[in-house]
């Protein structure tokens, strides 16, 4: 047998993982840190907002004009990747910034932080994977990160039920996506995804078979973590039973995460196959945009309301994939920034109306908000309008794009479709400001009084409405961070 | 010979039995927990089968880390099961009705 | 691949299967015709070290007991890496030696992690 020799020490390969080690030697740092030192306390929370800080700063030097690849491929580090990874540091110092009032009065909350530094490491592998194997391994550390964080406030019955929900759809969905890659596995010969898509535009004869099969069973897999109908039945429970923080902090990372890495599957993996995915998507699209926009309507509860609410966005998010064109990627990551933007500047109102137990999740509660408290009142407003898609809001632009690409691929009758329902979504989002702005006071409020979180609210509002006037910066800003994907 | 296909269709019955264990199944998480490991060993059945056919090893190092990764879900799994038993004092599935709507 | 095939390779596998049937009805089976059976209450009760029998044998395993079974499935499976790893070293050198190493530091940290929140503690 050959010798193997390994490039040893290969300093070029851990560089280029400097973000990734920055987060994952800070997250084993702090969980011991906080058993031995913080016992607790609140330095544990401003270390891992520091080291979300930290990874930006790494992940910022370290970008060039040329993609880095590392570990023979299995790890890229290209534009795409470095603003997927921007959106998933600020999703997660959000949701973490979020979290510092609201599990205050938890017991043990040094571990909190540790989940979600270790959820945002997975994200974070998640999206510069080039290869099945890193892309599974990222996957699942965030999704078991995410499970445990849904269940985090062990006493209480609905949180644990939600993560047993999550838990068990979210097992079943690795499964097939695991079943899934070993049908593109068996054709291909290889993890690599621009090996297999390489390989893939030659199958035929039987492997045509196994590569429909796996492709399938592939986006079924990855259609439950973005939460795609008919495979979001968690998502509502999962959003309601998690604590508000982590609530907004799935909303967004996974969703930004799973779609990257959608993309990075369709631009490499499966071009020899776009008539066969897209008709598929198109299916899953139609049906995720009716089943968010129409069961929202039902919903009482606005953390449940927000759950279809982003089944919805999802199933806009898709025309991007459907169009499958550059425009309709640099789409998609408009799309996901300003979503972010949003979702968390809604969460943070939410979170800052926490009573008592927990509250500010009903509909009746808002009722009134806009004579209390006019500067929360005005901001949920904007979130509400922006969500959905009056222009001139981040909103607008964010349906403008993905709809544009989509005609521009000539699916003009599933973007009307699309602008349909999202007059239907209009509906129940006007109906929250109706309560904020029409209706009487009917529970007495007890605000979080919390500047980091009024903070977020305020800078999440004001972006909104940048975006809404100045959207350009945003769209080049896409443009180019797709250099190298397509 | 036993063949390729020959373990891609015990493989796919075993996966089936999974996931239909999963829906039909209307006692107990632990039996869901079973039902997900069976789909995880069908995967790495196709996964060992189709690396010797392909006489590449790339699939049974696949094989490895899903192995360990069912572990630690499998792992966490329980961990959430063991703390809704104490709040609930019961794993059946009937008792998990509190979201809903 | 014919059935002829099949048989051959799966013999051994299906003689053991038998013979390990075989051993394991036989006593069953041999005391039904050997021994003398004059069976008493006495006789009849549960052993359970020479005290009477004061619990139900089908009770619910203590919670405590899964615990310690999450964290032996996790570090027991995670130590499967080693046996590629092991068998391969003379190959990989001080560089894959390293690895390890920093991969066994990584599952140090979950087990001081543990045994700091008392995971492994029975009371």
């Amino acid at each position: 047998m050959a010798n193997v020799t390994f490039p040893f020490p290969f300093p070029d390969h851990l560089i280029t993982l400097m973000p990734e080690m920055i987060v994952a030697i800070m997250a084993m740092f702090l969980l011991l840190f906080d058993v031995f030192v913080a016992k607790g306390s609140k330095t544990t929370a401003y270390l891992a907002i520091a080291t979300t800080v930290a990874a930006g700063v790494a992940t910022w030097s370290l970008q060039g004009p040329d993609p880095l690849v590392a570990f023979y491929g299995f790890f890229v580090f290209d534009s795409f990747a470095v603003f997927s990874k921007f959106l998933i540091y600020v999703a997660t110092a959000l949701g973490m910034i979020l979290s510092l009032e609201y599990m205050k009065n938890e017991k043990h909350i040094g571990e909190y932080y540790v989940l979600m530094l270790f959820a945002m490491l997975g994200m974070m592998l998640m999206v510069s994977s080039n290869n099945f194997v890193t892309m599974y391994l990222g996957l699942e550390l965030m999704a078991l990160c995410v499970y445990v964080l849904v269940a985090y406030q062990r006493e209480v019955l609905r949180a644990n039920e939600a993560a047993l929900k999550y838990f068990i759809l979210g097992a079943l969905s690795s499964g097939m996506l695991l079943y899934g890659i070993t049908f593109l596995y068996g054709v291909t010969g290889s993890f690599d995804f621009a090996v297999m898509g390489e390989k893939l535009a030659h199958a035929e004869g039987d492997a045509t078979a196994a590569v429909m099969l796996g492709m399938v069973f592939l986006i079924a897999g990855l259609g439950f973590k973005v939460s795609m109908a008919p495979f979001h039945m968690w998502t509502p429970d999962a959003y309601e039973g998690a604590p508000t923080p982590v609530t907004a902090f799935m909303s967004v990372a996974p969703k930004v995460a799973g779609f990257v890495i959608f993309m990075r599957i369709v631009a490499d993996l499966l071009p020899a196959l776009q008539h066969e995915y897209q008709s598929i998507l198109i299916g899953v699209a139609v049906l995720t945009i009716a089943v968010g926009n129409l069961a929202a309507i039902a919903q009482r509860n606005i953390k449940r309301m927000l759950a279809y609410s982003t089944v919805g966005h999802v199933g806009f998010i898709m025309m991007g994939l459907i169009a499958g064109s550059p425009a309709g990627f640099s789409g998609i990551l408009v799309y996901l920034s300003i979503y972010l933007v949003m979702t968390m500047g809604v969460f943070a109102v939410i979170i800052l109306m926490r009573r008592e137990g927990i509250q500010g999740e009903l509909l009746d509660d808002f009722a009134g908000l806009s004579k209390v408290r006019p500067g929360y009142a005005l901001a949920m407003g904007l979130f509400m309008f922006s969500m959905a898609g009056i222009p001139f809001l981040g909103g607008f632009w964010a349906k403008y794009v993905v709809f544009m690409a989509a005609v521009e691929a000539g699916h003009l009758y599933l973007v009307l479709y699309a602008l349909l329902f999202s007059a239907v979504g209009a509906f129940y989002y006007l109906r929250v400001v109706k309560y904020i702005y029409f209706d009487e006071e009917r529970v007495a409020f007890n605000f979080i009084e919390s500047r980091p979180m009024q903070a977020t609210v305020f800078v999440t509002a004001v972006t909104i409405v940048f975006l809404g006037l100045f959207p350009d910066a945003l769209f080049e800003l896409c443009r180019q961070a797709l250099v190298g994907l397509v | 010979m036993i063949g390729l296909s020959d373990y891609l269709i015990v493989a796919a019955a075993l996966f089936s039995l999974g996931v239909i264990g999963l829906f039909l199944n209307r006692k107990n998480v632990i039996t869901i927990l079973m039902c997900i490991e069976l789909m995880l060993l069908a995967v790495n059945i196709n996964f060992v089968a189709f690396s010797h056919y392909l006489n590449d090893l790339s699939g049974q190092i696949f094989v490895f880390f899903v192995l360990t990764v069912a572990a630690c879900e499998v792992a966490v799994g329980l961990a959430i099961l063991v703390s809704f038993y104490r709040l609930r004092r019961s794993i059946d599935i009937e008792d998990i009705n509190t979201l809903q709507g | 691949m014919g059935a002829a095939y099949l048989a051959n390779e799966y013999a051994p596998i299906f003689i053991f299967i038998l013979v390990a049937i075989a051993m394991g009805a036989a006593p069953l089976v041999l005391t039904l015709f050997l021994a003398e059976q004059k069976p008493d209450a006495e006789k009849l009760s549960a052993y359970e070290c020479g005290f009477e029998a004061f619990e139900d044998a089908r009770l619910q395993f203590d919670v405590r007991f899964y615990l310690l079974a999450i964290l032996f499935v996790v570090f027991d499976l995670e130590s499967a890496f080693l046996f590629p790893w092991a068998i391969v070293l003379d190959q990989i050198g001080l560089f894959g030696f390293v690895e390890m190493v920093l991969f066994l530091v990584v599952l140090l940290v979950g087990y001081i992690y543990a045994w700091k929140k008392g995971a492994l503690q029975w009371e």
